[in-house]
């Protein structure tokens, strides 16, 4: 059996790895920092327990000043308002790009300087930093169309830290992840079809779970990933291959069939 | 209320001959639109000219008064009608050839240049689609597509090549298709041809810029074409259910030939001079769903 007690247990890849989750309200956000804790890291987690999300740098800054140093930052947050964009406003903008994308911008200035020793004559880091996203940094919702325009902000937003940040070794990434358990319910829209019956357009004809999306996310944090920098990585299941006219059922049927006439298979 | 002013039919008097080309393009497009002919003495060569897609494009070109040559292979009935239309307006050709053969694409070249003195355009558009799935299409059919599909407009432009830096202002547009990008699920060849024609069109364009010579790509959705029914409802795996055509096509309606024909236009005119190495989708909207 295993011995749980140790802290050096092989398949902890994250052992005295300290993790700053932002979004840790959100389902990819908790479920990515239980399973952080599950392997050895201590995680810092903002939006809950009266921690709130950094929608500023000086609020970024301020969660961050306690701590010796971060090895890696996940940002999670996802703030969706279900609102067209003719009865949007300027306010409304500012609050889903505040949420969304500034609170993220924040916390990656914020972390870099935890992850730096700015001491040192060459500094240099093996931090990491992933950003949750979503499909809807390309694919348009037509529901919460705010929500949209950050995480399309959220794709160059981490293209420009890879850059920049990953001169000093920093790695940023981006998971853009798709139709989830409970998301058809937060997307609702008269103008697109984009999640009627989304659990059939992807080709397990499922939905995926938090869970899942978490795990990806820490693999893109482990050093398995260590060469993957400004990638952004989808997570849908295969989703956003859809196109309207996808036949599926009919024609995998007659691939098994003719499968199963040449003799391949079981 | 755009889209219901989208789907009206706006041809009355259009004669029969044309409406498999025009159809409805939602009413932008008039048969007297370009009295003008902004494209006098513009020689271009498109090939599946002969029906679909194609003579949309040959038509487009045709109404701005371009000299046009149509390649056909399949459907020769189909193409000298389509023949017949084009003369209406224009001097037109047709040369039958078999572009999945090295020999037909220099033929369908030469023969252009020799019909009409020179080239300035091709648009290369035939292809050929099996609606296979990836266990019942054989190694033949698959080598079949990308032959006709991606090998031949790389034969074309190669043969063009000096024609078209003659030219000035030398165009070669490709006809892709969303499926360059997104999967069909029914037809692994095609799409894979497709894909690898996106990038063809991207080393073609940097290889043909020092001539002055553009490479561009149009990316069509779902079109309507000869014996293709429109209604939307034969195109979505949805079909159990009623299906509201905006959420397919924001724009409301499946696209017509003469839609392509008139991103071709636009690409070969001299107000294009500077794009190159580009795609364009003409999809109402359909691959952002």
């Amino acid at each position: 059996m295993d011995d749980i007690s140790g802290n050096n247990r092989p398949d902890w890849r994250f052992a005295g790895v300290s993790v700053w989750v932002t979004g840790a309200d959100t389902p990819v956000g908790a479920a990515a920092s239980d399973m952080f804790e599950r392997e050895g890291a201590k995680v810092l987690r903002s939006g809950v327990d009266g921690i709130p999300n950094p929608r500023t740098s000086a609020e970024a800054f301020a969660q961050t000043a306690g701590l010796d140093k971060i090895d890696i930052l996940v940002t999670a947050v996802r703030s969706i308002s279900v609102k067209p964009l003719l009865e949007s406003d300027a306010a409304d903008f500012d609050n889903a790009v505040a949420d969304n994308l500034i609170g993220v911008f924040a916390a990656m200035q914020a972390a870099f300087l935890k992850m730096v020793d700015t001491a040192k004559p060459e500094p240099h880091s093996n931090g990491v930093m992933l950003v949750v996203s979503s499909i809807h940094g390309e694919k348009p919702n037509g529901s919460a169309p705010l929500y949209s325009v950050a995480c399309g902000g959220l794709n160059m937003l981490v293209r420009e830290a890879a850059q920049e940040y990953g001169r000093l070794g920093v790695r940023v990434n981006l998971l853009a992840v798709g139709p989830l358990e409970g998301d058809p319910a937060l997307f609702p829209s008269g103008i697109t079809a984009v999640y009627d019956d989304a659990e059939y357009k992807i080709p397990r004809q499922r939905l995926g779970t938090p869970e899942e999306a978490a795990r990806a996310a820490l693999m893109l944090c482990s050093k398995d990933a260590s060469f993957m920098n400004g990638a952004s990585v989808p997570c849908d299941g295969g989703y956003q291959g859809f196109y309207m006219n996808a036949d599926v059922e009919r024609r995998l049927e007659a691939a098994l069939a003719i499968g199963k006439e040449a003799g391949y298979g079981r | 209320m755009a889209a219901d002013k989208n789907n009206a039919m706006p041809f009355t008097n259009i004669p029969k001959e044309y409406t498999s080309a025009l159809d409805l393009a939602g009413g932008m497009v008039q048969l007297d639109a370009y009295a003008d002919k902004p494209f006098d003495g513009m020689r271009v060569l498109v090939t599946g000219g002969g029906k679909g897609v194609g003579k949309g494009i040959a038509l487009a070109f045709a109404l701005r008064g371009a000299r046009v040559a149509i390649g056909c292979n399949s459907n020769p009935d189909m193409a000298r009608d389509t023949l017949d239309l084009l003369r209406r307006h224009t001097e037109a050709e047709l040369i039958p050839s078999d572009i999945g053969d090295p020999d037909g694409c220099d033929h369908l070249v030469d023969e252009t240049v020799r019909l009409l003195g020179g080239l300035d355009v091709v648009v290369s558009n035939a292809a050929i689609q099996t609606n296979r799935s990836m266990l019942e299409t054989t190694r033949e059919s698959f080598e079949r597509t990308l032959a006709v599909n991606t090998r031949a407009p790389f034969l074309l432009m190669k043969r063009a090549r000096p024609h078209l830096t003659a030219s000035g202002a030398g165009r070669f547009i490709m006809v892709s298709s969303v499926h360059g990008k997104r999967p069909t699920n029914f037809d692994a060849a095609y799409a894979s041809s497709k894909g690898a024609m996106l990038m063809l069109c991207r080393e073609a364009a940097i290889a043909f810029a020092r001539d002055g010579v553009t490479v561009n790509i149009i990316a069509p959705g779902a079109v309507v074409i000869e014996g293709k029914t429109g209604d939307p409802k034969s195109f979505s795996v949805l079909r159990r259910k009623p299906i509201r055509p905006m959420t397919l096509y924001p724009l409301g309606r499946v696209g017509v030939p003469m839609d392509t024909g008139e991103a071709a236009c636009f690409l070969a005119s001299r107000a294009a001079g500077h794009i190159t190495g580009t795609t364009i989708r003409v999809d109402g909207g359909s691959m952002l769903l």
